[in-house]
């Protein structure tokens, strides 16, 4: 008999149904419990612009629609609740996250949490789970959100003072405040945590939360975030989840990755534990042969690429390494239950669910094909001779390009996602050089805008 | 300087970090070399700078010999600044542009060959009628000619495009977007929004010299 998590749980006023569109935007609504039961089997109506938004809220254009865009009707799709999610997010108040089905009772191909559990699946028909984690980066600010809005988000405070050094004890109450404040909001909705601490620019915080199932972690995600910018706002701050603000470094969100079979970790070998796996290198045969194609779900914003400083942290250059964390995907060889590869390239503004699928596709491509990577790249992968090694597309517009020129994500992920995210992406770009008040190396106005508070 | 008196086609080259402009600046120059346009190669290193007439792009129009580069951004300061429309990059004004000078070849350069909207009409359903999401068929009625073309399989998801002979002109040989010419009232629009969608992006794929 199926069990039914909602009625018991303790009685609520209200449930919030969630999910995150293409942008990592948390989005749904919030419904009276009556209206939630009678609606949940088959799905919560949502207008399909839904995912059919950019973050200025123009309606993105450009491309094929897939049927589900029922001729661009600005018709219904459906919401179904995933009530494995359901938890109390505060009293009286349920949250659960769900996916998009269309009205035709299939799911929507294009919504990135469907994509991320096709892909686990195919892992499943094969024997193998997967363990991920994400380290989630944001820049915290002493400015409400009303003051920061005020502001254009311009000339900010961070808060706890300058960075001068990173993992630093030493900071100010107010920045130790926020920070518990947050973990202790993960305890109450049952998002386990590994660690906290600051990072490398002024008001930087991470957060790392711990291994679980592929759409487990993004959906943890997904709702940590939305923690971070709550308790910010209850403190009477304002938080960012932009890949870089000002000059000072940028902020990632590192994913982290381990596949077992019923004999255990399959990066792992037990007879050269200090070497990858022959199946750890045909995962990351599979990933390199990807990488580029990736970018633009790894780097999915116009600021993003901005993040790409040489010496700075983020990867510039499409390599691996082992234990080399200038490189774009890092195997980290660390016995049988910690071995893992780390894909360094995602910055703050990328949405788990979409990175998280590709990489997956990419990795799995390389198991099922055996494929061979390229050489462990040794040295630092930084302020190459050009021709060195291949560089991550330094543009939104590249990274596009990259993907429209491959054939094989597409094949574990599907044709709708991929057609579908090709075109938000160029609908993105153009939007950016035609509408902001520049479009140079700086950044604009324009992008603090339209990314500080939703991607 | 020194300028050959030979003519040259040139190599159109387009440097980091495109941008709609910059595409759009590149494949007309690129059109105009394929049609048989020519112009005195130079043995030093000139730069013309485009700025956008309705937004914050501009462009680096790069000569040096035969090569032509197009960029965002440029070290090396521009001895000629014009400002264009970015989808049709002929300076519309431009007082250096006299005969016989560097600057009245770019502008003949950017201006390219113009069509007729028929002709034009057929070229873009020829490269953007396969594109994913367009319709099976696109028809076309020019106001001022009263006259009509036809495009596609006929029966399966239809598209109509009604507009001035200027106006297809324009739009089909990506001289403009299908915005433009909405908000210049010389185009009118019926089918589905997903083919509309459809049409924008094929539009702006002519403009970039994408297909």
């Amino acid at each position: 008999m199926k069990s039914d998590r909602f009625n018991e749980m303790a009685p609520v006023s209200c449930v919030r149904v969630e999910a995150t569109n293409h942008d990592g935007v948390f989005v749904g609504k919030t419904l009276a419990p009556a209206k939630y039961q009678s609606c949940r089997d088959r799905g919560i109506a949502m207008p399909d612009l839904v995912l059919g938004l950019d973050l200025g809220n123009d309606s993105a254009m450009g491309f094929g629609m897939p049927s589900w865009r029922r001729n661009g009707l600005i018709t219904d799709i459906e919401l179904r609740p995933d009530e494995s999610t359901l938890v109390e997010w505060k009293p009286g108040m349920a949250s659960v996250i769900g996916d998009f089905w269309t009205l035709d009772g299939e799911a929507v191909q294009a919504d990135p949490r469907q994509a991320l559990k096709r892909v686990t699946a195919a892992y499943a028909e094969r024997g193998l789970n997967i363990l991920a984690c994400v380290e989630i980066e944001a820049t915290i600010f002493c400015e409400s959100i009303d003051q920061a809005r005020a502001q254009q988000y311009q000339n900010l405070t961070p808060l706890g003072g300058k960075a001068g050094a990173v993992l630093v004890h030493a900071k100010s109450p107010d920045f130790v405040e926020y920070m518990e404040a947050v973990v202790a909001r993960f305890d109450e909705i049952g998002i386990p945590w590994e660690a906290w601490s600051d990072e490398a620019a002024s008001g930087q915080i991470e957060f790392n939360l711990a291994p679980t199932d592929p759409v487990t972690a993004a959906d943890h995600w997904a709702r940590a975030r939305q923690i971070m910018r709550e308790v910010a706002y209850s403190l009477g701050r304002s938080v960012t989840f932009m890949s870089k603000w000002c000059s000072e470094y940028g902020q990632g969100s590192h994913l982290n990755v381990s596949v077992s079979d019923d004999k255990g970790n399959i990066f792992f070998d037990a007879d050269e534990p200090t070497a990858p796996s022959d199946r750890m290198l045909h995962f990351i045969g599979g990933v390199m042969s990807t990488l580029e194609a990736s970018t633009s779900f790894a780097l999915p914003t116009i600021t993003s690429y901005r993040r790409l400083v040489e010496l700075e942290g983020p990867p510039t250059t499409q390599t691996w390494g082992i234990a080399n964390k200038s490189c774009a995907v890092r195997a980290a060889l660390a016995g049988p239950s910690a071995t893992r590869l780390e894909y360094r390239l995602p910055s703050a503004d990328s949405n788990v669910y979409s990175t998280l699928a590709v990489f997956l596709a990419g990795g799995l491509l390389g198991l099922d094909e055996e494929s061979t990577p390229p050489p462990p790249f040794g040295r630092m992968a930084w302020a190459l001779a050009p021709g060195t090694v291949p560089v991550v597309p330094k543009s939104l517009y590249e990274a596009v390009a990259a993907l429209e020129a491959d054939d094989k994500l597409r094949r574990y992920v599907g044709d709708e996602f991929i057609d579908y995210w090709i075109g938000l992406r160029r609908w993105e770009w153009l939007s950016f050089h035609t509408t902001a008040e520049r479009d140079d190396a700086e950044i604009s106005v324009w992008e603090s805008l339209r990314y500080f508070e939703l991607a | 300087m020194s300028t050959s008196t030979i003519s040259t086609t040139g190599t159109v080259t387009v440097l980091e970090r495109p941008t709609p402009m910059v595409l759009s600046v590149a494949r007309r120059l690129r059109q105009s070399f394929a049609g048989g346009a020519t112009f005195a190669p130079i043995d030093e290193l000139r730069v013309v700078r485009l700025t956008s007439a309705t937004d914050a792009q501009r462009v680096f129009v790069s000569f040096y010999g035969p090569a032509v580069c197009v960029a965002a951004d440029s070290d090396q300061d521009a001895e000629l600044t014009a400002e264009a429309r970015w989808t049709d990059p002929v300076p519309a004004e431009w007082k250096e542009a006299g005969p016989g000078t560097f600057a009245q070849e770019l502008h003949s350069l950017l201006s390219g060959a113009e069509s007729s909207w028929q002709d034009a009409a057929q070229s873009f359903w020829t490269r953007a009628g396969g594109l994913p999401g367009m319709p099976d068929s696109l028809g076309v009625y020019c106001f001022d000619e009263n006259s009509t073309a036809e495009f596609g399989d006929s029966g399966g998801n239809h598209y109509q495009l009604l507009g001035t002979s200027g106006a297809l002109a324009r739009l089909f040989s990506g001289r403009s977007l299908i915005a433009d010419e909405l908000r210049g009232g010389e185009l009118a629009l019926d089918g589905t929004s997903s083919s509309f969608s459809a049409l924008v992006g094929a539009n702006l794929k002519v403009v970039f010299g994408e297909i």
